[in-house]
């Protein structure tokens, strides 16, 4: 017989054998929830953008950007020679030889926990709290208790990661918009604390005072960063001595730890730059620049770490009244009133117990509030914009060997990374 | 008209009996029936004896020995064995056939009971049975496309492979192995027909038995210090284990595979017990491995000495040796394993089990595996036979640091030592070998099983139906561990951190889930029409579950696990799952069994599909022609020869899925100093749908010159739209990495081309020769850009790897440098770099910053487009066999890192200490920092001599004194000889996590491999 020679009993097979494919298949069309599938580690969007969850958007959001903080001081301090470079691993070499490079550069596209995390990180942060400040707005005061609260603490991080933002970039971008000069993105930073300050003084309570303390140091920062001195030395008036809010930190996780301890301190792969070695003034160790040499080399180079930070939970200072009194006295000294800005300077020494300083000289006095700005504001993440504001040297100079080969070039800001130009609809081409 | 001269086999219970006479076959079923093995009458002389494979020496099964002129025949056993009794006369002539063979004759003498008879393979034969691509198994004349069908067992015997891939790799023309590293328990990337993605895997999909099962290419823990584990799950599968392996090259043959076929599927089906009397198989390998003359091949690192001014050189390898500390030492590799293999008409059986431990050329990279494959077939009834498999494999590797970590990144960037730093580490850039070996383990423990169940169910000859199910589980245990440091290893690593030791364990999961259903409505329409109606559902879910601990500092040393870790300890857990739903309907018509006609329609659904698309649909039709059965065929003189010929064409569609949750925008949980918070995670799509790959090939199947000649053609062009493309996010967006959209276009096309030849078949001496070659191009041709989008504009990568349209994917584009000039103002710099500006002239390449200014050029490409294989067995009096095989890949460049990173970020070439000796050119690149870097791609083709041995089958008598009916011993060798411009290393050593670069640094290469191996028969 042929083997596919029809059956004599086919026809009762033939339904048996139907019924049973009919019912196969019927079943797996029935298993629609086969493709269901869980991620349990993701939130979608539409599952968190609800109301009852605003305090963990904003949570999230402040948490975006001191994990940036972060990695950008870090990065700060390597392009703006208060720390240097310390490891094999050639990728961190152009942050420190100033040579980073827009297609691949580490500032371009690294992370919050990684070193040299610069502009993805402060983006992230600037967008979650944009979008938190959106979300809060598009819901009701019935639906998120304490909303205004939320809404001004929102806002001043936007409004702080926009100043990291514009202070670290030649240029930049946001919500995928046209490409932005520093100015434009300080400007965008005081709108956003004046909002902040605006809200936060409709509100009562420490947290709303700490809020607006923030907001009017912040927009003092936006401004001074544009050379507008006068406004900027109005809003760091209103900020009391001994005041400060700190980038906090514990050792629970990665993300919320202090990067720069980690980097110098319990890692070696960075080393305090030789500028920052046994600052003195008038003979006296300035304590404002606590470095010390371990005696121990960290891929060739002498490994000294910084001591102003010990523990990977110790927080840092986001905004303090020492920036304020810089403030004012840079301000001040602008104006001519060399006296003033004296005397700003000397509040801060007798903080540490410096000898006072003393000088008549506005140029002079100019230079100091420059050099004042490095001590007291020592890794925290004004150094770099400061090189560039005030035009000052780098250090090595620009054309010097670096250790590991090559050179030091000049950078005073940081290009507008490529993983922006080329995928920014409004920036392609 | 559509009757055919010739019987093709069919089943006759489970013993496929080739070309038997209508008689003989019923003779040989009953004979079956009663349990008669063999087939005789009961009076007369004896003959009996092994058949067995010409090329191989591989004894053969089921071969029909039939006494010429009579109805006395055998059948031979799993060890190849027949007797044939009461054979009357002195002198008979001997028939021979097995499907897959050339029929044989042999003239033997009654009485003779110690034959030795062979047969030659015949592989392009169109009655064998492929499982592949189709509803159901099929012979390959319906076939429209090609398959590639490897007998692992015959290669296992002439060539051991201690993996899969190194079973497939030259043996399948257009499937590329591509190795990454060579150390010991890594394992490759394979890549069909070239890559038809830009952003999704390239992996095909890979079956065992029917059941798909997880076949991830870099699993382990980091061991590249750029994200790549090397242990590639495929290689859990003993290859001793497998009979044959199918591989099905493209969509148009993969149709029936639905989403994620793409890149082809690779079909693994593990040995099956045979009826007869049990044989037992023992295998003992022993052998050894080392990196032939490494001290040449990692090369020289050149500076000058700060006291004598003179220029000193330096080399790991000399360096171990001049203490008497060699760096590498010769590893070491053991296999055994056992196997029985038997049973009866109704149940038949295939058991193995296998011990592999290899040791690689240092002593952080170790091997050890034990696996065990049980087979059962069992014949329930006459209409239905059921089949199980069960594999368990639980193994242990350890891999070596290597790439951008560890001794290798030491080892290959070293220098003489000047100062008491730089002599405590006697040159090695970090720290020397033994403080990395001392510190630091990676490994990674599997356990993994497999099991199937498939169920063939027969109703008359009209309908069939079948059922696959089963599962594939994994546990894998990946562990980073660096020890608190000693204080001697202390002095090299400063981080506190790094000599306080850390801890990192992951416990991954992976489990797979397949069901698969088919059933075949088989109508005859008319004497010479039949159609087969087919319909099936496919279900295949993935899940992959990993909980991670992590811990750092040990307060003493002698501790190892994350609870003794001072810090506070890190912990993740993660699970992902995908989903795939298929069904499809298939119908075949077969007019007069030369021509056939096939046209089927798959639609599949997918949980990773966004959620504004939903059910997809693949359309499948082909056609083959068995011309040289038509009656006109034989008739034309020049046609004559062939013995078998088959055009076939053949287009079809299949789907590649987008990655798991790649559709959704996401945030993900984090820890904040206010307590959980959550951070933009993925941006999402949902617009995302599957790519969607087209594929039209045609080709032909022959043999010729009384089936000694056999080839086998293929042309294809696969046109895949909506491809996914991992486009990076611009940050500004808020969210970082990369967003699957569907916007891209590519075409891939090639050619294939197999011929093999017996070019001499004498009594004592055979010749075989095969040839495998295959072209295969691809090309961009949309990137989704706005219409007016300049040509040089319409390309997606920030750097050096480029999807452009109009070249290859993935292909590699530089500032490409022309000239340079030393600068006399600055000795030993240059200036003027001037580079091609891509319109054919030139440009500067940099401005006054230092910052590139000309644009980016192509370079070539990473992925070789030429491939092939030459191989050639030699038998002599069918006991010894000499065989190799050459392999090669042209047409594409790698870029060589470990030159860079010598010349242009440690200045320790030559040239950076003579610069004036060296061209500007040259200089120009060695002095910018990553900017210009044309010196540093290199041609990567090559030529090698990748598997060469020699066999000897003892006589019988030998292996008696065992108690054995055959022993064989064959000692081979792996890639002994290396043909190649490439300037590093090895051709063949880059970066195994890169999809499209080819970045060399520091890795281990290939390893040279002996092998002496025993095979013995009980």
């Amino acid at each position: 017989m042929h083997p596919y020679t029809p059956d004599t009993k086919r026809p009762a097979y033939r339904s048996r054998g139907s019924l049973a494919a009919v019912l196969s298949a019927g079943l797996l069309i029935g298993c629609s929830s086969l493709l269901d599938v869980q991620a349990p580690q993701l939130i979608e969007e539409s599952t968190l953008q609800v109301a009852s969850n605003a305090p963990v958007i904003v949570a999230g959001a402040v948490g975006d950007f001191e994990c940036a903080w972060g990695s950008y001081t870090v990065a700060g301090a390597i392009i703006g020679d208060e720390l240097a470079d310390g490891q094999g691993n050639a990728a961190t070499w152009d942050l420190d030889r100033r040579t980073n490079n827009p297609a691949n550069g580490l500032f371009t596209t690294a992370g919050c926990t990684s070193p040299g995390g610069t502009y993805t990180p402060i983006s992230i942060a600037r967008y979650s709290a944009d979008n938190a400040v959106r979300l809060l707005e598009s819901w009701s005061d019935e639906q998120v208790p304490g909303r205004q609260l939320l809404i001004a603490r929102a806002t001043v991080y936007a409004g702080y990661s926009l100043v990291l933002l514009g202070e670290a970039m030649c240029s930049a971008a946001i919500d995928l918009g046209p490409e932005l000069t520093r100015t434009q993105i300080f400007q965008l930073a005081e709108d956003r604390f004046t909002k902040a300050i605006t809200t936060a003084s409709a509100l009562t309570g420490s947290s709303a005072d700490s809020i607006r303390l923030l907001s009017l140091l912040g927009r003092a920062r936006s401004r001074i960063d544009r050379n507008l001195y006068a406004t900027a030395a109005a809003d760091a008036a209103l900020i009391p001595n001994n005041w400060t809010m700190n980038v906090r930190f514990n050792e629970k996780d990665t993300r919320v730890e202090n990067r720069i301890y980690r980097q110098n301190g319990l890692g070696s792969g960075f080393t305090a730059a030789p500028t920052v070695r046994g600052v003195t003034f008038e003979g006296v160790a300035d304590p404002r620049v606590p470095v010390v040499n371990t005696g121990r080399i960290s891929n060739t180079q002498p490994l000294w770490i910084q001591t102003k930070y010990t523990a990977l939970s110790q927080p840092a200072p986001l905004a303090s009244w020492r920036e304020a009194l810089l403030i004012r006295a840079e301000a001040a000294a602008e104006a001519g009133d060399g006296p003033a800005a004296v005397g700003f300077i000397n509040q801060l020494h007798t903080r540490v117990s410096l000898p006072p300083y003393v000088s008549t000289d506005i140029a002079a006095i100019k230079a100091q509030v420059i050099e004042e700005r490095r001590r007291e504001l020592f890794l925290e993440s004004h150094r770099y914009f400061d090189i560039s504001r005030f035009d000052l040297p780098e250090v090595p100079a620009p054309g010097s060997a670096f250790y590991a080969g090559g050179s030091f070039a000049s950078q005073k800001c940081l290009p507008l990374p490529d993983v922006e130009r080329l995928n920014n609809p409004n920036l392609r081409g | 008209m559509f009757s055919r001269s010739v019987t093709r086999h069919k089943c006759i219970g489970h013993v496929r009996a080739a070309r038997l006479s209508r008689p003989l076959a019923i003779a040989l079923a009953l004979g079956l029936a009663l349990g008669a093995r063999p087939v005789a009458a009961q009076e007369g002389g004896a003959v009996a004896g092994v058949v067995i494979d010409a090329a191989t020496l591989r004894p053969l099964d089921n071969v029909q020995v039939a006494v010429e002129g009579t109805a006395l025949a055998a059948l031979t056993d799993g060890a190849g064995r027949f007797r044939i009794a009461a054979v009357q006369g002195t002198q008979i002539t001997l028939q021979l056939r097995r499907l897959g063979y050339r029929p044989g004759t042999e003239s033997v003498r009654v009485g003779q009971t110690t034959l030795r008879l062979s047969l030659v393979s015949a592989p392009a034969m169109l009655n064998e049975v492929v499982i592949s691509g189709t509803a159901e198994p099929v012979e390959k004349r319906a076939l429209g496309n090609s398959v590639t069908k490897i007998r692992a067992a015959d290669v296992q015997q002439v060539a051991p492979s201690p993996g899969v891939s190194g079973l497939i790799n030259g043996r399948a023309p257009g499937v590329v192995v591509i190795a990454g590293s060579g150390a010991v328990g890594s394992g490759p990337r394979m890549r069909i027909r070239g890559a038809g993605s830009l952003s999704l895997s390239d992996q095909p999909l890979v079956y065992v038995d029917g059941i798909r099962i997880a076949s991830d290419v870099s699993s382990g823990p980091t061991s590249q210090a750029f994200g790549s584990g090397i242990i590639s799950r495929l290689n859990d599968i003993n290859p001793d284990d497998i009979e044959n392996i199918e591989i099905v090259k493209g969509p148009s043959a993969a149709t029936l595979y639905g989403t994620e076929a793409n890149n082809g599927v690779i079909l693994i089906t593990t040995k099956r017990g045979k009826a007869g009397r049990t044989v037992f198989t023992a295998t003992a390998r022993n052998g050894t491995n080392w990196f032939n003359n490494a001290q040449e091949r990692i090369g020289w690192n050149y500076s000058r000495n700060p006291i004598t001014g003179n220029i000193d050189r330096w080399n790991p390898v000399d360096e171990q040796h001049k203490i008497g500390q060699e760096l590498f030492k010769n590893g070491m590799s053991q296999n055994y394993s056992l196997g029985a293999n038997g049973g009866t008409d109704v149940v038949r059986f295939n058991f193995t089990g296998g011990y592999a431990n290899e040791k690689g050329i240092e002593p952080t990279n170790n091997l050890w595996r034990y696996t065990g494959n049980a087979n059962l077939s069992v014949m329930a009834r006459p209409n239905l036979d059921i089949n199980m498999s069960v594999g368990l494999n639980q193994q242990h590797i350890d891999v070596p640091q290597e790439a951008g970590s560890g001794m290798w990144f030491a080892a290959f960037y070293g220098a003489t030592p000047y100062t008491a730093n730089d002599s405590l580490r006697r040159g090695f850039l970090t720290a020397p070998p033994e403080a990395y070996w001392s510190a630091t383990q990676l490994g990674q423990g599997a356990s993994r099983s497999l099991a199937s169940l498939a169920v063939n169910h027969h109703l008359g000859s009209w309908f069939s139906q079948r059922l696959t199910v089963g599962t594939d589980l994994t546990q894998e245990t990946n562990t980073s561990f660096t020890e608190r440091m000693t204080p001697y290893e202390a002095l090299f690593f400063t981080s506190l951190v790094t000599q306080q030791g850390s801890k990192s364990s992951t416990r991954r999961e992976l489990n797979v889930i397949s069901a698969d259903y088919a059933g075949t409505f088989k109508t005859q329409l008319t004497s010479g029409i039949r159609a087969n109606t087919s319909l099936g559902a496919q279900f295949f879910r993935r899940n992959t579950y990993s909980l991670t601990a992590g811990g750092q500092n040990f307060p003493v040393s002698g501790l190892s696990t994350v609870n003794a870790t001072g810090g506070t300890p890190s912990a993740g857990e993660s699970y992902v799952a995908n989903s795939t739903l298929g069904f499809y309907g298939q119908e075949q018509f077969s007019f007069g069994d030369r021509f056939f006609l096939t046209a089927a329609l798959r639609v599949d659904n997918n949980s990773a599909f966004g959620t504004n698309f939903s059910w997809i649909k693949y359309p499948k039709i082909q056609g083959s022609w068995v011309i040289n059965e038509e009656s006109w065929f034989s008739k034309i003189g020049f046609l004559k020869p062939i013995n078998e010929l088959k055009l076939r064409a053949a287009y079809g569609e299949t789907g590649q899925q987008p990655a798991t949750n790649s559709a959704l925008r996401t945030f993900s949980p984090t820890s904040t100093a206010d307590g959980s918070g959550v951070s933009p995670n993925s941006i999402g799509n949902a617009d995302l749908r599957p790519e969607r790959a087209k594929e039209f090939e045609f080709g032909f199947d022959g043999s010729a010159f009384g089936n000694r000649v056999s080839t086998e053609f293929s042309v294809y062009r696969r046109d895949t739209k909506d491809a996914i493309l991992s486009q990076s996010v611009a940050p500004s967006s808020g969210f970082a990495g990369s967003r699957f959209t569907n916007i891209a276009e590519i075409r891939s096309q090639g050619v294939e081309f197999q011929l093999r030849g017996n070019v001499i078949d004498r009594n004592n001496f055979n010749l075989e020769m095969t040839l495998n070659a295959s072209h295969n191009n691809n090309e961009v041709r949309s990137i989704g850009a706005e219409p007016g989008t300049p040509l040089d504009q319409q390309f997606i990568g920030t750097g050096a790897i480029r999807h452009q349209v109009g070249y290859p994917v993935g292909s590699f584009w530089e500032l490409k440098v022309l000239s340079a000039e030393f600068d006399p103002a600055n000795p030993g710099k240059t200036k003027n770099a001037i580079c091609a500006d891509g319109n054919g002239g030139s440009t500067p390449c940099l401005n006054a910053a230092g910052q590139a200014i000309a644009p980016r050029v192509y370079m070539g490409r990473g992925d070789s487009p030429n491939e092939g294989s030459f191989s050639s067995t030699a038998t002599f009096y069918k006991r010894v066999r000499l065989y190799a095989l050459i392999d090669y890949k042209n047409g594409n460049i790698q870029f060589d890192n470990d030159y860079r990173i010598r010349c242009q970020i440690y200045y320790r070439c030559i040239a950076n200490l003579e610069p004036l000796n060296a061209d500007p050119k040259l200089i120009a690149q060695y002095n910018t920092s990553n900017i210009l870097r044309t010196t540093f791609y290199s041609d990567a083709g090559y030529a090698k001599l990748r598997e060469v041995s020699a066999s000897y089958v003892f006589p019988g008598k030998y292996a008696q004194l065992l108690k054995a009916t055959a022993a064989t011993m064959t000692l081979s060798a792996r890639n002994l000889k290396t043909w190649t411009k490439w300037s590093s290393v090895d051709p063949e050593s880059f970066w195994t996590v890169e999809q499209f670069a080819r970045t060399a640094q520091a890795q281990v290469p290939p390893l040279q491999q002996v092998l002496l191996s025993m095979n013995i028969t009980f």
